[in-house]
């Protein structure tokens, strides 16, 4: 049971994660293969904590 | 895996189960167990980063389609919720950290789950009922509570589990908290479009579906972690003198920590970290299109891919501070970090996109790092008795900083765009005041001195 579960635990862990991060990459695959030219201007948010909060602790 | 010591009463078995006593590991039990129930609680109330996906949808609940502007929720209304989970969290971590450190991590996590899961819930129940109040009590109030249990949980078990290598161990967990993110947006999104229907985006449903989600892997967590015996100590590791250099320190309590130069120091050192760390992270996607003129899909990519930075970054430099230590790393993220700062505005100015993901990667890695570095710092100060209840009061640091800072930022760009400055040269003063907050970080860093013995524990209770 004590053997088994060590890796159970860490893939229980790691399968999310991993999966977060592989559509994180491929989100980020236009930032690689030359995004299109935008407009300059764009409007700016206006939430109380500022545009959409990635500020992690 | 059965706990080692017998139950005091029979007739309160499920209470007794979640208390310290119950936690204890017995021989045998591998101390690697510990960081995945530590991830297992930090990834899913690491949602909160992502919870900004709800945020459209969630003025849509009447409207449907279309925006109903005079029934709707509104933007600024739906974003208070994450700015009061915030807040909460780093008050519950202050409020409740004596009770962490008393009650053990299990039943910490247990509580953590209970408040994070049922906050979805009522969310749930206040947006089918369009009561925006239950929505900031439900996810605002209540989960934030369970955000402070669920962050500072562990902390203090892994690094007595990992004398050895305290860095990393809370890197670990804190890496999973910067994961959350990643896999609470994306689950979210799907999940709305899973439910949705005409005229409901499928906010309730996917709010009560994470609820379960988010209890089965925090309940895991609960289940797995143990605290190591009180004699306990890794194989072949001889613990170094208390108060050394290589060791941690005698240990303070937490009410006189907080009297201590050093904690204010640590505290000023997190608020800088943070604040700094905010100016590129909160203004990523649009600083991106605003400073190359890429569309919304790059701009989006640009902020993914940081977030994969700022989770590598825990686990990547408080395991490198195991080795240099810890005032010795944090000099290097406020040093470097400042200089990756000002060298921003030429990475525009010479049109390398790619020099420009280059170095504000590095610099988010450096922030996450910063986050995760700390809990290591604390207990090199004030010893492993109380460091989670140390940690959970420095937390407000963060607190602050993630509410005031992207406003601050937000208001300095705007009235730079409105003062006609061209969008491409409109972050070069945020910028510029992000290596100013870094250097005050730096001096904080540099006067930490060990703590005077006059502050130390006598006798350490049990």
């Amino acid at each position: 049971m004590k053997t088994v579960l060590l890796p159970i635990a860490w893939i229980l862990v790691l399968a999310p994660l991993s999966w977060g991060v592989a559509r994180s990459v491929q989100r980020s695959m236009p930032l690689f293969t030359g995004g299109t030219t935008a407009a300059p201007e764009k409007p700016v948010p206006t939430g109380p904590a500022g545009p959409a909060s990635t500020n992690r602790p | 895996m059965r706990p080692e010591t017998p139950p005091d009463s029979m007739s309160v078995p499920l209470l007794h189960c979640l208390s310290r006593e119950a936690t204890v590991a017995g021989p045998g039990f591998s101390r690697w167990l510990v960081p995945p129930a530590a991830i297992a609680v930090h990834m899913c109330i690491g949602e909160v980063y992502g919870f900004s996906v709800f945020n459209e949808p969630m003025t849509r609940l009447i409207g449907g389609a279309a925006h109903d502007p005079t029934r709707d929720w509104t933007i600024p209304q739906v974003g208070w919720i994450y700015s009061i989970a915030l807040v909460l969290l780093g008050l519950s971590a202050a409020v409740f950290g004596k009770w962490v450190e008393r009650s053990g991590p299990r039943k910490t996590m247990v509580a953590s789950a209970v408040c994070f899961c049922s906050g979805l819930v009522l969310s749930a129940i206040g947006v089918r009922l369009h009561a925006l109040w239950l929505v900031y009590l439900g996810y605002g109030v209540v989960g934030g509570i369970g955000l402070g249990l669920g962050y500072i949980a562990p902390v203090s078990t892994l690094m007595k589990w990992f004398p050895d290598r305290p860095g990393m161990a809370t890197g670990m967990a804190i890496m999973g908290f910067g994961g959350g993110a990643l896999i609470g947006a994306p689950l979210g999104v799907s999940l709305m479009a899973h439910f949705k229907s005409a005229g409901d985006p499928g906010v309730a449903p996917a709010f009560l579906t994470m609820a379960g989600l988010y209890a089965a892997w925090m309940l895991f967590g609960a289940w797995l972690v143990r605290v190591p015996a009180a004699d306990w100590k890794p194989e072949g590791w001889q613990p170094a003198a208390a108060g050394s250099k290589a060791g941690p320190a005698r240990s303070v309590s937490v009410d006189q920590a907080w009297k201590t130069p050093q904690f204010w120091l640590l505290w000023l050192v997190l608020c800088m970290n943070v604040s700094a760390g905010i100016g590129v992270l909160g203004q990523a996607s649009l600083m991106c299109q605003d400073m190359f003129g890429v569309g919304a899909a790059v701009g989006g990519g640009f902020a993914g891919l940081l977030s994969i930075f700022n989770m590598g970054g825990r686990f990547l430099w408080s395991s490198v501070s195991d080795l240099t230590g810890r005032r010795t790393v944090y000099a290097i993220y406020f040093l470097l970090g400042a200089l990756l700062y000002a060298l921003v505005p030429w990475t525009q100015k010479i049109g390398s996109r790619t020099l420009f993901v280059a170095v504000t990667a590095l610099i988010i890695s450096m922030y996450g790092g910063g986050f995760a570095t700390i809990p290591a710092y604390l207990r090199d100060l004030f010893g492993t008795h109380q460091v989670g209840a140390i940690h959970g009061r420095l937390i407000t640091a963060w607190s602050l900083a993630a509410v005031v800072g992207p406003g601050l930022i937000n208001y300095i760009s705007t009235a730079k765009k409105k003062a006609g400055v061209p969008a491409a040269e409109a972050y070069n003063g945020t910028l510029y005041l992000m290596c100013g907050l870094l250097l005050v970080g730096l001096v904080a860093n540099l006067l930490v001195r060990p703590v005077h013995p006059r502050h130390h524990l006598q006798t350490i209770a049990p």
